[in-house]
């Protein structure tokens, strides 16, 4: 198994998918910051009825970049998706198997990477955004570089839903092994999940008369009542086990070409 | 002699068609078999088998006298179809990625196997910029890393030129002789093969219809001698009485063609001489592999 994924860490890390999404990522990290400190810098620099407004309401910095984990999601979906499809696609995946190594391995590698990948980039969003706070706004502002009692929280829910998408994503790389197919149902699936939850609840309203939401048993709706945490990481964590292990076993039954 | 692979009624069923049909292959240590088929005859699938990018829907496989064949697998060395590399990689990148999948301590293999290929001055140019030829030499290069005991190469000399299929087969020949290498060698191109195979195994629609050694082979490719005489009918009874022997045919007026006295034309020609047969052309006609293959199958198809 180590082989496999010292492999597949030589490879992710030398992909043009990986660094395209990794700037990508920075980008919009910087964008966004940018936007948010510019606010706070404005409203220091030019004192007024509503800067006053704006800086008793600061978001400190370490509740503002969890928000980047999910925002971050479908590309680090995208760069996992077409990472593991490029196995099929170059044939590399038949020297992996033909040495013996076992499926769940192979698979199981795929996955590991995929997760090695998002915290690189969970953590280059972090790094990236406290730069820009440090160079915006530095001593300026009182407190705001505290560390929140709610910050690992946040960052262990966040994580937990990437984690979610991210099992999601490799099992339809392995299952479909076309980018194109693969592609197409993973990005479906983060943009159109809320849709289609909101669509089953007015089905379950109007047809079956009953006040049921589905929500909470979605990936991007588990965490929606604050109340119900272990619910919601129940919800997670069978989304993770019950794609990775669908993924494990047609992986494993299916010949490859 | 230890047996490398051995197949016990191995077949392949998809949805309505059969692939390959209750095959029982062994492969002796040190032996280069030759593994011939038509296009589609199931050659590739049952190589999948083998390797294990395929599950047999019954039979047993054998690698190296065990049945724990994740283990064995490791001990192998394929190309199956065409090498497979990561093309924004240069040879010596995918070399490494060859090296870490096996676990390999010794770094310097990966240039020593570059070297036997002629693949080592290319530098950090990407693969995919590569010949065909150059894919060919480094898909075999990845496969004889780690000293492998048993190679399975799918057609291995598609898109090499002619020296580069001779170069190639002089290493096969030269990797077998010196470590000992078992290689299942699949190729279209048979008279490349029969200068390389020991062992031949003909597999058609499916079935192992054929098994046979180079020396096995050689007799049944019986040569003959084809002779031209002025009154064939004449000559045959000449073959008959003086040289005691039926085994001719009359072709036509003028020719015979001799199954006898293959290696000692000259004893023929004497003896048709001796009772006024004039021979006008004595020559000798022998079956390679290839005319040979199209007799077993029965066709004028590909291979």
């Amino acid at each position: 198994m180590l082989n496999v994924l010292k492999i597949d860490f030589y490879k992710a890390f030398r992909t043009v998918s990986f660094w395209v999404i990794s700037v990508l990522n920075i980008l919009f990290v910087v964008f966004s910051s940018f936007l948010m400190f510019s606010i706070y810098v404005t409203a220091l620099n030019e004192p007024s009825e509503f800067s006053d407004i704006i800086l008793q309401n600061v978001l400190p910095f370490f509740k503002f970049i969890p928000r980047f984990i999910p925002q971050c999601t479908f590309l680090i979906g995208i760069f996992a998706v077409m990472f593991a499809v490029s196995e099929f696609s170059y044939g590399t995946i038949k020297n992996i198997a033909s040495k013996g190594y076992r499926r769940e391995f192979i698979y199981l590698s795929k996955f590991i990477t995929a997760l090695v990948v998002a915290i690189v980039n969970i953590l280059l969003s972090f790094a990236t955004s406290f730069i820009t706070a440090q160079i915006m706004i530095n001593n300026r502002l009182p407190e705001f570089f505290n560390i929140d009692n709610s910050f690992w929280e946040t960052v262990g829910k966040n994580s937990l839903q990437l984690l979610a998408y991210l099992s999601i994503a490799i099992f339809l790389a392995m299952f479909f092994r076309s980018l194109g197919s693969s592609l197409a149902i993973f990005l479906a699936f983060v943009f159109l999940e809320s849709s289609a939850a909101s669509l089953i609840n007015q089905l379950f309203k109007d047809v079956l008369k009953l006040e049921f939401t589905i929500e909470p048993y979605t990936i991007f709706g588990a965490f929606g009542d604050s109340d119900q945490l272990v619910r919601g990481v129940i919800v997670l964590l069978v989304y993770i086990a019950v794609a990775t292990v669908v993924g494990i076993y047609t992986f494993k039954q299916r010949d490859i070409n | 002699m230890e047996n490398v692979l051995q197949t016990v009624d191995i077949t392949k069923k998809f949805a309505k068609k059969t692939a390959v049909s209750s095959v029982n292959m062994t492969i002796k240590k040190g032996d280069i078999y030759g593994f011939i088929g038509r296009n589609g005859a199931g050659k590739t699938t049952l190589i999948k088998m083998l390797v294990g990018l395929s599950r047999p829907t019954s039979g047993s496989i054998e690698l190296f006298g065990s049945k724990r064949l994740d283990k064995a697998r490791h001990k192998i060395g394929t190309v199956i179809e065409a090498p497979a590399f990561v093309p924004n990689l240069s040879a010596r990148q995918n070399m490494l990625i060859q090296w870490k999948l096996l676990g390999s301590k010794d770094k310097s293999i990966i240039d020593e196997t570059l070297k036997l290929v002629g693949l080592s001055d290319v530098g950090r140019k990407k693969v995919k910029k590569f010949s065909l030829g150059m894919k060919q030499r480094l898909g075999i290069a990845m496969t004889l890393m780690g000293d492998p005991e048993f190679l399975i190469l799918d057609e291995p000399t598609n898109g090499l030129d002619p020296e580069g299929i001779i170069e190639v087969r002089n290493m096969l020949k030269r990797i077998n002789q010196e470590r000992g290498l078992t290689i299942l060698i699949s190729s279209h191109i048979l008279g490349e093969l029969s200068k390389l195979a020991t062992r031949y195994g003909i597999i058609n629609d499916g079935v192992l219809i054929d098994e046979f050694t180079g020396d096995e082979l050689e007799t049944r490719c019986q040569s003959s001698l084809i002779v031209k005489v002025n009154d064939a009918n004449r000559a045959a009874e000449v073959l008959r009485s003086a040289l005691d022997t039926d085994k001719f045919a009359v072709i036509n007026e003028n020719t015979l063609e001799v199954y006898d006295f293959i290696d000692a034309p000259g004893v023929v020609t004497s003896a048709l001489a001796k009772n006024d047969v004039v021979v006008d052309l004595i020559s000798k006609k022998s079956v390679d592999l290839e005319e040979y293959f199209m007799k077993v199958i029965g066709g004028d198809k590909n291979a």
